[in-house]
């Protein structure tokens, strides 16, 4: 099974952006061991490109519309950090946005710390 | 001769002493004069040599003593002399000893000031981390739940404006 195969089986197995659970099953058992790895790492890495997770201190309306509309094409997982205190944390890919409360306190700490003589 | 014997003198013994006389004389001249001569002489030369050994004696006596008394005053003079050797040393080595005590007790107390300001610097860093981390420890709590959703929405909104930026 070369990549462009591995991939193709990866679209197939997401129905309307969501994983497909049957059509999941069915690829599974026509798989080998070897195959099998190779797939589960391929739907976890495509998970990962395809997924922005973003952590709120508190829920709060329209988190998700707003982040629909910068990223139409991708799946958004909102969870709440009550310690970010305000602002928010979002990882996309290898990418952390972070714009919190708590990081810029945590800054200014360190800052503190590196810079005094 | 007749007066003579007027005189009472008879010639014939006197003649006869005389000879009696001449011939004592001769022996005593020629067995016992040169003997007792002899032995007087040896005598004398003994005595004259007793003197002379006396007095080189006392000369030698007196050039040991001499010589005992310049021997004495040279070992005085020099005992003197380490003496002094002895002091100026000691005053030397005290003088050394004494500075570099002074210069090693300095070194000792430049280290330990200098320690010392380290570990109040460090000390400080230490205590300005660990206020820092308190204040912001005591900002996260006495923080939470103070802002609403509009404070939230509006720090949202901005932290989106920033990512888009980024991703454009």
């Amino acid at each position: 099974m070369n990549r462009r195969n591995l991939q193709q089986l990866v679209v197939e197995s997401y129905s309307d952006g969501e994983l497909n659970v049957q059509k999941v099953n069915k690829i599974v058992d026509l798989l080998t061991k070897k195959e099998l790895k190779l797939y589960i790492k391929a739907l976890k890495n495509w998970e990962r490109q395809n997924t922005v997770i973003v952590d709120v201190p508190h829920e709060h309306t329209h988190v998700v519309q707003k982040l629909h509309a910068l990223f139409p094409d991708k799946k958004i997982a909102v969870s709440v950090d009550p310690s970010l205190l305000l602002g928010m944390r979002m990882r996309h890919n290898d990418d952390i946005y972070e714009m919190s409360l708590k990081n810029t306190l945590h800054k200014i700490t360190e800052h503190i710390e590196e810079n005094y003589d | 001769m007749e007066a003579l014997g007027q005189f009472g003198v008879n010639i014939w013994l006197l003649t006869a002493q005389i000879v009696n006389f001449l011939i004592i004389f001769y022996v005593i001249r020629r067995f016992a004069l040169k003997p007792i001569l002899s032995v007087l002489k040896n005598r004398e030369k003994t005595i004259k040599e007793g003197l002379q050994q006396a007095e080189e004696a006392r000369k030698m006596f007196e050039d040991a003593q001499e010589k005992e008394k310049e021997l004495l005053k040279k070992a005085h003079t020099e005992v003197k002399q380490l003496l002094e050797e002895a002091k100026s040393q000691r005053k030397d080595m005290l003088q050394t000893a004494e500075a570099q005590t002074r210069e090693a007790a300095e070194k000792i107390l430049a280290e330990a000031r200098s320690q010392i300001v380290l570990e109040t610097k460090e000390a400080e860093k230490r205590l300005s981390a660990h206020v820092s981390q308190l204040a912001v420890m005591y900002l996260e709590k006495s923080l939470t739940g103070v802002f609403g959703e509009k404070e939230q929405s509006e720090i949202f909104d901005k932290a989106l404006k920033s990512v888009k930026k980024k991703a454009d």
